[in-house]
C-alpha cells in the first residue's frame, strides 16, 4: 500500500532549562508560583504553554519550541547561512540542492525582482512540551564584571545580579509529521506563488541534486495535483520514490540525534516512534497501533515504503495551452497595475507643481 | 452529562470530524483602534513580483476565522489553499468553504494576559536591506566583493599601490584607510578623482573619506560598502526578536460519507493553520457522542479587518 505521510512521536529528556523567552512573561509568571523573579527585571524564563486548571488557577508546562528543535537538527549542515549567497548562484543552488533545504523549506527575499525565492518545509512539529512532574524554580546568579571606577575614595565594579527558571531532571513530547507530498515535488512556478528555484538555472541544480540525491534522474516539467479541481497543472521536478525514501531516512537520523544543548542543561531524544499512515481516518495520532520504534541507524536503514503519487506529469503542449488564459491575464493586470502606478505618481508631481 | 448546544437534535446523527490544532503562531500587532503598528517586515508577491510592507496589509482583527479554517479544509481534502489578502487565479472550492462556516472552534489557549492570549517572543532573522550593523569588518576581502569586478579591483590597488608609495596588499585595509587620512589634500583628491574612472564605486570614496571642499575631508564611513543596499557584500543579516501568540485548540467539521471517502482516499491526514500550526485528526464522530460545550461556530465569527498604515 502507498503512504500518504509520516507521523513521528518523540520523546526528549534532559536537565535543566534549553529554551528561555523574554522577561515579558514576568507578568504571567507572578500568578504562579514563580513569584520571586517577578519583582525583578533582570530575569530569564523558559519558555511554557499555560493552562487554567477548574479552579482557575494558572498552571504551566515548560516546552522547547519547535524553531529550537529544528535549528537544533540542522545546526551542523547550516553552520553559516547568509542571503549573500543569492549573488552566487553555485552557492545558492548547492544550498537549495541539499536535502537539508528540501526537507527544511528556505526564504531567500530580495528587493530585486524575480529574485526571491521560497520553499515551504516538508516537516511539521508541535513544540516539546514537558510530562512530567518536575517544577521549575527562580535561582539568583551572579557575573562579574569591569571595574568601572578606582580613584582612591570610591571603588565601583560593573557585577550584576540576575535572575534564571531553573529545573532539575525533566522530560518532553512532541508529535509531528513528514509531509510527502511536498517532499515528492519540488516546484518553481511563480503562477501558484511558490517559486522555488529559478527554472532557467535546472541545468546547475540538477547538478548539486545529482550530487546529493541517489540516482537523481527527474526531469523539469508541468505536473497536475492529482484528484484537485484546479485543473492546472504547475512547473517543477518530481522526485522519485527512492530519492523521498531517501529524504525520509535523512530526516529520521536528524530526528533521532536530536541533542538540544545549552550552558548548564541538555535535551535527547530518548525515543522515537514512527507511523506510516496509508488511511488518515485509520492511522491517526491518538491511537497507540501501528507505531515503529526507531532505535538506532539500523532500524532506519530496513525501513522501506512506496510513497503514494501526488502528481501526475502533463504533456508539454497540453500544459501551455492550459495556462495561455493565466499569461494574458497577468499581462493585463501588470498593465493595469503600471498604468494605477503612472496615474498616482503624475497626481503626486502635479500637486507638487501647485 | 454532554451539551450540545449548537448541534441540533436533527444533526446528532449526523458525522463529525473532529481535528486538533497546536502551535498556531499569530504574528500580528495592531492598536485598540485596531490599526496596524508599524513593521519593517515585507509581503512578497511572487505572482506579480512585487512587494510591500506588511502594515500595509490589513489583518483579521479574530486570531482564526472562516477563511483560516476554510483554507485548513482546503489543504486537509488536498486542495489548493486560496489567499484570503493577495489575489488569485484560482477560486475556493465553495463546498470547504460552506463546510468551513458551518464548524465548530474552541481555542484551548487561555486568555490570561491582560486578556489576550500569552505573547512568546522568538528570535528573527532581518533581512538584509532591513538589517543595520554598524560594527563592520573591514578587510581586503569586503573591498573585493563591493566592487565585483577583478579587473576593477586590480586597478583600485594599483591606484592605491602609486598614491600611497607602497604594497597596500601587504597591509590590512583599515592600515590603509589610516595612511590616507595623513596624506596631503591633493594625494587624496587624485586618489578620488582615480575612483570616479573605476564608475559604481562611491562607497570606496566613503571609505577613505569624502572631500567636502576648503581642502576638507568628511570622515571616513564604511557603511557604504556594505549592508544598506542589496549588493554582494552584504552582511549576515542581524538578528532581532519578534513576538507571537501561540494558540491550540480544537475544530469540530461537519462531513458527509463522500467527504470521509474523500479523507480515506486523497487527504494525507494532517494540515496546518496559521503560522505552522499543526493540525491533525482525532476522530470521526456521530453528533450525539460529542459536546459541544465551548466552542463558537465558525461562520459568526467576525471577519472584520485591521486599517492598514499607508506609507507616504
Amino acid at each position: 500500500m502507498m503512504k500518504k505521510t509520516i507521523l513521528f512521536k518523540l520523546e526528549l529528556e534532559g536537565r535543566g532549562i534549553v529554551n528561555m523567552d523574554s522577561n515579558d512573561q514576568k507578568y504571567l509568571a507572578s500568578k504562579t508560583h514563580l513569584k520571586s523573579g517577578s519583582g525583578h527585571n533582570n530575569v530569564s524564563y523558559a519558555k511554557k504553554d499555560f493552562y487554567e486548571d477548574e479552579d482557575g488557577k494558572l498552571k504551566y508546562r515548560i516546552k522547547i519550541s519547535r524553531d529550537t528543535l529544528m535549528h537544533d537538527m540542522y545546526k551542523n549542515e547550516i553552520i553559516s547561512q547568509n542571503p549573500s549567497i543569492l549573488h552566487h548562484d553555485a552557492l545558492l543552488y548547492s544550498y537549495i540542492g541539499s536535502p537539508v533545504s528540501i526537507v527544511r523549506g528556505y526564504m531567500f527575499a530580495n528587493s530585486n525582482k524575480n529574485k526571491s525565492i521560497k520553499r515551504k518545509g516538508a516537516i511539521t512539529f508541535c513544540d516539546a512540551e514537558q510530562t512530567c512532574n518536575a517544577v521549575s524554580n527562580i535561582e539568583t546568579f551572579s557575573r562579574s564584571g569591569d571595574k568601572v571606577e578606582n580613584d582612591g575614595t570610591t571603588d565601583k565594579k560593573d557585577n550584576t545580579f540576575y535572575h534564571k527558571e531553573t529545573v532539575g531532571n525533566i522530560k518532553y513530547d512532541a508529535i509531528g509529521s513528514i509531509d510527502l507530498m511536498a517532499l515528492q515535488f519540488l516546484t518553481c512556478d511563480h503562477v501558484f506563488d511558490r517559486y522555488s528555484f529559478n527554472p532557467d538555472h535546472f541545468d546547475l541544480y540538477k547538478e548539486f541534486l545529482s550530487k546529493k540525491l541517489p540516482n537523481f534522474n527527474s526531469k523539469l516539467g508541468y505536473y497536475q495535483l492529482n484528484d484537485s479541481s484546479i485543473d492546472m497543472p504547475e512547473y517543477g521536478v518530481l522526485l522519485s520514490n527512492e530519492n523521498i525514501l531517501f529524504l525520509v531516512k535523512e530526516t529520521l537520523k536528524k530526528l533521532i540525534e536530536l541533542n538540544v544543548r545549552r550552558k548548564g542543561a541538555f535535551a535527547k531524544t530518548a525515543s522515537l516512534k514512527i507511523k506510516l499512515v496509508e488511511n488518515p481516518i485509520e492511522d491517526k495520532v491518538g491511537d497507540e497501533n501501528g507505531w515503529i520504534t526507531i532505535s538506532d541507524y539500523s532500524d532506519i536503514e530496513s525501513l522501506d515504503f512506496e510513497s503514494t503519487i501526488f502528481y501526475s506529469e502533463v504533456d508539454l503542449e497540453v500544459a501551455k495551452k492550459q495556462r495561455e488564459v493565466i499569461e494574458e491575464n497577468k499581462k493585463k493586470a501588470l498593465a493595469f497595475e503600471k498604468e494605477k502606478n503612472e496615474k498616482k505618481s503624475s497626481n503626486k508631481k502635479a500637486r507638487e507643481n501647485e | 452529562m454532554k451539551k450540545n448546544l449548537q448541534i441540533k437534535k436533527q444533526e446528532k446523527m449526523n458525522k463529525y470530524l473532529l481535528l486538533n490544532f497546536r502551535n498556531a503562531k499569530l504574528f500580528r500587532r495592531f492598536n485598540k483602534n485596531n490599526e496596524n503598528f508599524r513593521t519593517k517586515d515585507y509581503s512578497i508577491n511572487q505572482y506579480y513580483d512585487t512587494y510591500c510592507k506588511r502594515h500595509e496589509l490589513p489583518s483579521f482583527i479574530e486570531p482564526i476565522t472562516v477563511y483560516q479554517i476554510s483554507n485548513m479544509l482546503h489543504v486537509l481534502f488536498n486542495e489548493r489553499p486560496i489567499p484570503s489578502l493577495r489575489e488569485s487565479f484560482y477560486k475556493r472550492v465553495d463546498h470547504y468553504f460552506e463546510m468551513a462556516e458551518k464548524s465548530l472552534l474552541k481555542i484551548n489557549t487561555p486568555k490570561i494576559n491582560f486578556g489576550q492570549f500569552p505573547l512568546e517572543t522568538m528570535h528573527m532573522k532581518k533581512s538584509v536591506w532591513n538589517s543595520w550593523n554598524p560594527n563592520i569588518p573591514l578587510n581586503w576581502e569586503l573591498v573585493r566583493r563591493y566592487v565585483d569586478d577583478e579587473e576593477k579591483y586590480l586597478k583600485f590597488i594599483s591606484i592605491l599601490d602609486l598614491n600611497v608609495g607602497i604594497n597596500s596588499k601587504k597591509i590590512p585595509f583599515y592600515r590603509i584607510k589610516e595612511i590616507i587620512a595623513t596624506l596631503d589634500t591633493e594625494t587624496r583628491l587624485k586618489i578620488n578623482d582615480s575612483i570616479v574612472e573605476l564608475k559604481k564605486c562611491s562607497g570606496l570614496i566613503y571609505a577613505l573619506g569624502r572631500y567636502s571642499g576648503n581642502g576638507k575631508f568628511s570622515a571616513q564611513d564604511d557603511s557604504k560598502l556594505v549592508a544598506k543596499y542589496v549588493n554582494c557584500s552584504a552582511k549576515t543579516v542581524n538578528i532581532w526578536v519578534e513576538k507571537n501568540y501561540n494558540l491550540s485548540g480544537e475544530i469540530i467539521v461537519p462531513v458527509s460519507d463522500d467527504d470521509i471517502h474523500r479523507l480515506e482516499v486523497t487527504s494525507k491526514g494532517f494540515a496546518n493553520l496559521l503560522d505552522g500550526g499543526f493540525v491533525w485528526i482525532d476522530s470521526v464522530k456521530s453528533g450525539s457522542e460529542i459536546s459541544d460545550e465551548g466552542f463558537t461556530i465558525v461562520g459568526s465569527i467576525s471577519t472584520k479587518m485591521t486599517t492598514p498604515v499607508i506609507s507616504t
